[in-house]
């Protein structure tokens, strides 16, 4: 179980997959003895369309 | 008969208004049939970086299809665009993530601060446009529906939506479901108008809201010959008359608000990233921070949506644990991976183990037990470095800023950060950092 974890004064109630660092990195878990994260292949972005309907 | 002067009636006025619309001297035309523009542009944005990054700050007819056109009043004339603007006075709209916001989202989101995304229509050489009057507005298609806009200050003006259409008497439209009648004109140009059993008198260049329609007479013609003739040309519609000032909310939506100034300005719109536009400027903006995966423009004028691009990713796990060696028990820092992607020492290992005193360790593919030695840099995750500095292990992403690094003390996880931001300091006491 994930524990509760504050970052830059924000309470993160579990780490579950949401932080997310720029390169696309995933903590799955931070625990009291151990760390879990997901390392992509390549840098993860976000493939954004604008579209004139 | 009536047909027939109805015939002539409308090839005079087309012809009418065709001569009218040559006699200006149009300095560029906007599109014409043969034109292709772009109804779509895709690109891919890094996480935590601003749109702007690869669309750049202003899209227009050049990149999507978007409006083109020139406008004249009062023998004055412009070209103009329709624009959309990007991180205007740094109001940041990108993909998001709980780590790069402020706000704790479960993902990536698309995240829109207040007034970040916006839609312009301005005008590339100075014109009066407070010369607009109802007889002869200032005509303009924004966000795909035509505008007539006359009584024009610096931050406001008035507007009827919409595309007119010409009712001879007696004739009639569905409007919204009600039968709109054009019942008679009058000499002076006035008509009286039934929605759905509500009549009422509108005088020429007036707009009145009849049964919840609003009707703008905009033109006139009365044939004291044959009555019967007699035609108008009006503007029917739900929500089509506007009184708009800066800041007001855009039609039937609190999430867009107008975003218009400089109006009474003679000079040309000159944009700027970093401060308000010179120049005339007529725009919409999101009144709120907005997030999620799809945004769309009111009237589904356009929509701006994402997708994450689609990698393989590694999981790997780390502890601490002791390793028996056969020879002996030592304290390791184990990484354990879904699959071998852990290119620690210039091995493909799917598991190592890491001693404080320089050795990896690593179980060989005919299961014997063999160690390195290790410097600072202890190897790669997929493209990631993975870094020891005394007790402290650090995923160095090649982009500036964007370290994770964890540390333990004894056989507990005691730090985790995020470019030096502590998520849990304090971690065993308080469960927090």
């Amino acid at each position: 179980m994930a524990s509760t974890a504050t970052w830059n004064g924000r309470n993160i109630k579990d780490a579950d997959g949401k932080l997310i660092t720029k390169h696309g990195i995933i903590i799955d878990d931070i625990d009291d003895d151990n760390i879990q994260f997901s390392v992509p292949e390549n840098r993860v972005k976000a493939k954004v369309s604008i579209n004139t309907n | 008969m009536a047909n027939w002067i109805r015939a002539l009636l409308v090839v005079t006025i087309v012809a009418t208004a065709l001569t009218v619309f040559f006699d200006y001297p149009s300095p560029q035309t906007g599109f014409t049939p043969g034109d292709i523009c772009t109804p779509i542009v895709i690109d891919e944005i890094g996480l935590g970086d601003d749109i702007s990054t690869e669309f750049g700050n202003e899209l227009d007819y050049g990149d999507l299809c978007l409006t083109k056109e020139s406008v004249n009043i009062g023998g004055d004339s412009s070209n103009t665009r329709e624009i959309i603007f990007f991180n205007h006075k740094n109001k940041s709209f990108g993909p998001q993530t709980a780590l790069t916001a402020s706000e704790d989202y479960e993902s990536v989101v698309l995240e829109a601060k207040e007034g970040s995304i916006k839609a312009f229509y301005i005008f590339d050489n100075g014109i009066d446009l407070t010369k607009a009057t109802t007889d002869n507005p200032l005509e303009i298609k924004f966000l795909g529906q035509n505008m007539r806009i006359w009584n024009i200050k610096d931050s406001s003006f008035t507007a009827v939506l919409g595309d007119s259409s010409l009712l001879f008497i007696s004739e009639s439209r569905i409007i919204d479901g009600k039968r709109v009648t054009l019942q008679q004109i009058s000499s002076d140009g006035k008509i009286a108008v039934d929605v759905a059993g509500q009549i009422e008198v509108i005088a020429r260049g007036s707009t009145k809201q009849v049964n919840g329609l609003h009707i703008t007479n905009q033109e006139a013609f009365y044939d004291s010959q044959n009555t019967a003739s007699s035609f108008a040309e009006v503007s029917i519609g739900k929500d089509t008359f506007l009184s708009v000032t800066d800041g007001d909310y855009y039609i039937n939506t609190t999430q867009w608000r107008w975003d218009v100034g400089n109006l009474a300005s003679t000079d040309p719109t000159n944009t700027k990233i970093d401060l308000e536009f010179d120049g005339p400027y007529i725009g919409i903006e999101n009144a709120n921070e907005m997030f999620g995966q799809l945004f769309v423009f009111p009237k589904n004028f356009l929509e701006i949506k994402s997708e994450l691009t689609k990698e393989d990713y590694t999981t790997v796990e780390v502890d601490k644990e002791d390793l028996n060696t056969g020879s002996s028990v030592i304290a390791t820092t184990h990484f354990r991976a879904n699959e071998n992607e852990l290119r620690f020492g210039g091995k493909r290992l799917r598991e190592a183990w890491i001693d404080t005193s320089g050795s990896l360790v690593y179980y060989e593919e005919n299961g014997a037990l063999n160690s390195i030695s290790y410097s600072n840099s202890l190897g790669k995750i997929q493209d990631i470095d993975v870094t020891i500095s005394g007790s402290t292990y650090t995923l160095d992403s090649p982009l500036v800023g964007d370290d994770t690094a964890f540390a333990f003390s004894g056989s507990s996880l005691s730090t985790a950060t995020w470019n030096g931001k502590h998520c849990n300091v304090e971690w065993q006491k308080h469960k927090r950092c």
